[in-house]
């Protein structure tokens, strides 16, 4: 989405019939809008310039030529991510990459220690070698768990939308965003010791 | 769906509202507050919303827009269906001409060429069945929509 108000079910429905009638710049207009969602999903699974360049091309192609088949039940910006990301998916399948870590018994807040001092978050957000080494934690995940978490962050998709998206169910969804925040707090105390 | 229903245990649920406290007061930009752990997840929630991405070109949706107007069938699709209606028209056309030239002679000998209804048999008629079900099955898979 661009920097105005997101589209509604009203504006995207007029947008895909001025697409499926071949008004002049409106699916210029329809990439603008959902150009930024789609480029997040593929960069986090994908994490190539090139390779997300390419996809989100194909991803927009391929919205062009199926946008006759898309019902407005659900919001454009679902249809449209679940395009990209299964896009991307295919891309990492045909790679061999996996998409998600196996399921593990592990408890994610084994490693987290129960804080009793402060924390004081100005400090911990200045210091740029703490933030480099959180990010490195947030790339080492698998693409899976990247990109439900820049969704529910940056794009802030609540969590049946991204289990549209993904084709997940929304308690895997809501697992997976539980799971990786514990990990990351637990990776993120042993950096910086328990109290700050 | 924000709500920690869903987890059984006590510190499973507890982490559960931290974590989505944190989410709500990094959207809304709310001053740092005094809970240690929810001011953990504030800073694990601010680096998701600034990830390292590769940067969108600028030019992404004109370059994309262009590319969709080169590649759009439409044109070709066009001249495609018109082809097929002159090719429809003319095969009418030379069909009436054809009649009113032999006068439906031509018709009455082709009909002599069928054979007898009576000399139908049973196996006759079960192969031609099968054979106008396939082509209507395989018809229907192709008309099939296809997944984006």
């Amino acid at each position: 989405m661009g920097s105005s108000e997101p589209p509604n079910i009203d504006t995207d429905r007029l947008l895909v019939a001025a697409v499926l009638a071949g008004a002049p710049g409106a699916f210029e207009t329809l990439v603008r809008d959902y150009q930024r969602l789609c480029w997040h999903i593929i960069n986090r699974m994908v994490r190539h310039p090139d390779d997300t360049r390419e996809l989100c091309q194909d991803t927009f192609l391929r919205v062009h030529r199926y946008l006759h088949q898309y019902r407005s039940e659900s919001p454009l910006k679902s249809w449209i991510g679940q395009v990209a990301y299964s896009v991307a998916r295919r891309h990492l399948e045909r790679k061999r990459i996996p998409i998600a870590e196996p399921a593990a018994g592990d408890d994610p807040l084994s490693l987290v220690e129960q804080v009793s001092d402060g924390f004081d978050l100005e400090a911990a957000s200045a210091n740029a070698e703490l933030g480099a080494a959180l990010h490195e934690e947030i790339e080492a995940l698998p693409p899976l768990q990247r990109t439900v978490l820049t969704l529910y962050h940056l794009e802030e998709v609540p969590i049946p939308e991204i289990a549209r998206i993904t084709g997940l169910a929304a308690g895997t969804i809501k697992s997976h965003l539980f799971r990786c925040r514990a990990r990351l707090r637990g990776r993120l105390q042993a950096r910086i010791g328990v109290t700050v | 769906m924000s709500t920690e229903r869903d987890f059984d245990d006590e510190r499973e649920q507890r982490e559960w509202r931290a974590q989505e406290s944190a989410v709500r007061a990094e959207r809304s930009g709310a001053r740092a507050g005094g809970d240690p752990d929810v001011a953990q997840y504030r800073l694990i929630a601010r680096a998701l919303r600034n990830p390292p991405l590769d940067p969108l070109p600028s030019d992404f949706a004109v370059r994309v827009a262009a590319r969709v107007g080169r590649e759009s069938p439409s044109a070709n699709e066009s001249v495609e269906v018109w082809l097929e209606r002159a090719l429809v028209a003319l095969l009418l056309l030379a069909g009436g001409a054809a009649l009113f030239v032999y006068n439906g002679e031509a018709l009455r000998e082709m009909s002599f060429s069928l054979p007898e209804r009576t000399a139908l048999g049973m196996q006759t008629i079960a192969s031609w069945s099968i054979a106008i079900a396939a082509c209507v099955g395989i018809s229907a898979v192709f008309a099939l929509p296809k997944k984006p």
